[in-house]
């Protein structure tokens, strides 16, 4: 019989990556990037999204106020290029924090267990 | 087809489903994306792409109906995960109802066609009627006009009100004595009105007795309630029996033969026991539905 265990943590893996992809992203978007350029510097840095997830994801984040975009050519064909506002800046400080704070009380809690 | 081409029409299947607001700026990157990923898999697999790796990716990267909804806020909940089996038991549950009361007519030589073309299809009105208050309800909860907010029914259930249960068994007496009376009182009516109201033999000999004995047992255990002031789970059991029963008789005097000798008033009391009996029903669903959920102290290890 399979081991519950196996079949489950790629799923919460998954989860657990998802939960930290909006910080992940905004905190690569200080500089201007394209979608797939983006991708790239994620992927590399050990945070790789899926092509179908991402796109979707920084159109949203645009409606929502917190990045800017506009479309440039630039040796190919015309890209949109995508960058924090000052409302992005503000909440990838905010989340930031949050994030830090989670990270410090989960080390806490796994050291706890561990011990 | 040229790789290219296959990316074209991708991206228009895909754009197609988008918001037409967005729908250039999506596919415009969309294709940028795609003609990116062929390459660098094209690169990394040392050969030129060709029809294969390219619907490989595509394959890979979802169907475009997918990849679409992506683009799109996710949508309203029409009906909650927790009450989808209810509505669909309601919904199909009325349909059922509906043409269990209206298929002996079949039987009993009226065309399938007929039916099918009144009964048949009309029944579809509940469910249809469901659907339209749950779209109006996600609605107002959509827009904030609703809001449902929990509050505890009563605080004790199974408590009755003894002024009003003693009110209901009063009338619950009046409606029993009027209704064994009723063969006396028909036959005291002016000869035109008796004919009207005048009882078949059969029924009051073969098929009226069972009544007697479930108004009987009705009311003990509305007696019994009402001396203890609360429900117990004997009487909630037994009351549900009686409902059971009752059902079971009304169906049997509906389908065994007349009840009046006029055609016109069995029908009409026919008619009248089919809305009893789905009434019936229904207060014994939401009976089941509010029954309380026993909770049990959990098993403790060692």
């Amino acid at each position: 019989m399979a081991d519950p265990a196996e079949n489950l943590l790629p799923k919460l893996e998954l989860e657990l990556r998802r939960g930290a992809l909006v910080l992940a992203v905004l905190s690569q978007l200080r500089q201007v990037q394209y979608g797939y350029s983006l991708r790239q510097i994620l992927a590399e840095r050990g945070m790789p999204i899926e092509e179908g997830t991402l796109y979707p994801l920084l159109r949203r984040l645009e409606k929502q106020g917190v990045l800017a975009s506009e479309w440039r050519i630039e040796d190919g064909p015309p890209r949109r290029y995508y960058h924090l506002n000052d409302a992005g800046e503000a909440l990838l400080a905010e989340l930031t924090v949050s994030w830090r704070a989670l990270v410090a009380t989960m080390t806490g809690l796994l050291r706890e267990s561990a011990e | 087809m040229n790789p290219n081409d296959v990316i074209e029409t991708y991206v228009t299947e895909v754009a197609r489903r988008v918001p037409a607001k967005e729908r250039n700026d999506i596919a415009l990157e969309l294709r940028d994306l795609l003609t990116e990923m062929l390459t660098e898999r094209a690169a990394a697999a040392g050969r030129v792409a060709d029809d294969a790796m390219v619907l490989a990716m595509l394959r890979d990267f979802g169907m475009p109906a997918a990849v679409a909804a992506r683009y799109r806020p996710p949508g309203v909940v029409i009906i909650p995960a927790g009450q989808t089996q209810s509505f669909a038991v309601l919904s199909l549950g009325g349909v059922v109802l509906q043409w269990a009361l209206t298929l002996p007519g079949v039987f009993a030589g009226q065309p399938l066609t007929a039916w099918w073309f009144s009964w048949g299809l009309g029944a579809f009105w509940w469910p249809g009627l469901m659907v339209t208050c749950a779209l109006l309800a996600a609605g107002m909860h959509e827009r904030g006009w609703w809001q449902p907010v929990w509050r505890p029914r009563t605080a004790d259930p199974d408590r009755v009100n003894r002024i009003a249960m003693v009110f209901g068994l009063v009338w619950f007496a009046v409606g029993v004595v009027f209704m064994l009376s009723l063969p006396w009182i028909a036959g005291k009516l002016p000869e035109q009105l008796e004919q009207v109201f005048a009882f078949h033999p059969g029924f009051l000999q073969q098929r009226a007795w069972p009544a007697l004995l479930l108004w009987l047992g009705v009311f003990a255990v509305r007696v019994t309630v009402c001396a203890r002031g609360r429900w117990m789970p004997l009487t909630r059991r037994l009351d549900m029996l009686f409902g059971l029963a009752w059902i079971a008789l009304m169906v049997w005097w509906i389908a065994a033969g007349d009840i009046f000798q006029s055609s016109s008033t069995n029908d009409g009391a026919k008619g009248a026991l089919c809305l009893g009996a789905v009434f019936i029903v229904f207060d014994l669903l939401i009976k089941l539905y509010r029954r309380r959920t026993p909770i049990h102290l959990p098993r403790v290890a060692g």
